[in-house]
């Protein structure tokens, strides 16, 4: 379980976020929702510890969150992290080395599925490649919890529905995960939960089939009304 | 598959599983569809299949066999109530909306016996 308590983070002068509450349990899917400059993806590199934060505490399984917990915690952020000389069987190696948890196999199956070229250097592909080859990676750990940001971004309509087809797959009730993304109408459906991000504060945080039941709306229509007014 | 959002997912979960054991695709006393295989057949997590079979269970049509999955009831009884709530639910939303239009329970009486005669005859 990873929580967030009191956490507040800004940049120079600039607070991004503040005063977040969060637990994030096993079996909790998250959808991470809110407009551009929220700071959801502050949210997330503070999970993955790029950032520490000005204020609070985040723990993971009750212990302060350390290099230790980045074991089981699995990211990938809405940039190329690869360096320029890279192919995907180089980035293989060094995930092989460096993550003990690091699934050849279901590399393997993936690499098939999304009929990627491992040989080519990583800066030459596409953006939309990038993005699989981001996920991919990610998803080929067998984490405890995976924070994913933007993972739809630059992909087309058939590679989503496969994308979509993976995180099911990768996704079991002992783990956890966090999707950030704009396209709430289409992952709507894979989330136990939503939270709703805005100017660094969390505004509503439910399960997806209560929000549903309670206010007889989709997701992506609560988004709207939230986040409409604010001249988004 | 393209589900409703606006309305609970589990909840349709539970109609197309109440609809397959309907139709006959699950039978009585076969194991249902593993939670895993429907939530990737559906594109759903499995919390929310889960949600939808506590529901099945609790209704029962399942019968939980632990670790093993579940299993359709063998009671035909059941699953012939199943047919008909589902065949009273489709009549009455067929008649509010023939209400609507200034129907009446004598002719919607009329109506039904002229539309079976016309199928028979095609």
């Amino acid at each position: 379980m990873f929580t967030f308590e009191n956490i507040s983070k800004s940049y120079f002068r600039t607070t991004v976020l503040s005063d977040i509450n969060l637990m994030v349990k096993p079996g909790m899917l998250i959808g991470l929702l809110g407009p551009n400059g929220a700071g959801k993806t502050s949210m997330l590199k503070l999970m993955l510890r790029y950032t520490k934060p000005l204020k609070g505490k985040m723990t993971w399984n009750q212990k302060p969150l350390s290099e230790e917990s980045m074991k089981d915690i699995a990211g990938c952020l809405d940039f190329n992290p690869f360096p320029f000389w890279m192919r995907m069987v180089d980035v293989k190696e060094f995930y092989q080395y460096f993550f003990k948890n690091f699934d050849i196999n279901r590399y393997q199956e993936l690499v098939d599925y999304f009929k990627l070229d491992q040989k080519k250097k990583i800066v030459y592909c596409s953006k939309g490649t990038i993005a699989k080859i981001k996920l991919l990676f990610t998803l080929s750990r067998k984490a405890k919890l995976y924070l994913l940001d933007e993972p739809l971004e630059g992909l087309d309509i058939v590679a989503r529905k496969k994308f979509l087809d993976v995180i099911l797959e990768t996704f079991h009730p002992e783990c956890s995960m966090i999707i950030s993304s704009h396209y709430v109408e289409e992952l709507e459906q894979l989330f136990t939960d939503a939270i709703f991000l805005n100017e660094g504060k969390i505004i509503l945080n439910a399960n997806t089939e209560t929000l549903r039941l309670d206010k007889q709306k989709s997701i992506d229509a609560i988004y709207m009304e939230l986040f409409a007014p604010c001249g988004n | 598959m393209k589900f409703d959002n606006n309305i609970p997912i589990y909840w349709q979960i539970i109609e197309i599983v109440k609809q397959r054991i309907m139709i006959q695709e699950l039978k009585p006393g076969e194991m249902g569809p593993s939670v895993r295989a429907l939530s990737v057949e559906l594109g759903v997590t499995t919390n929310t299949i889960q949600r939808a079979y506590i529901e099945l269970v609790r209704e029962g049509l399942l019968i939980p066999y632990r670790g093993l999955g579940y299993r359709i009831t063998e009671d035909t009884k059941r699953i012939d109530k199943l047919r008909k709530n589902y065949s009273e639910e489709k009549l009455d939303k067929l008649f509010e909306d023939l209400k609507k239009i200034g129907i009446s329970k004598d002719d919607f009486h009329v109506l039904m016996q002229s539309y079976l005669d016309q199928l028979e005859e095609k």
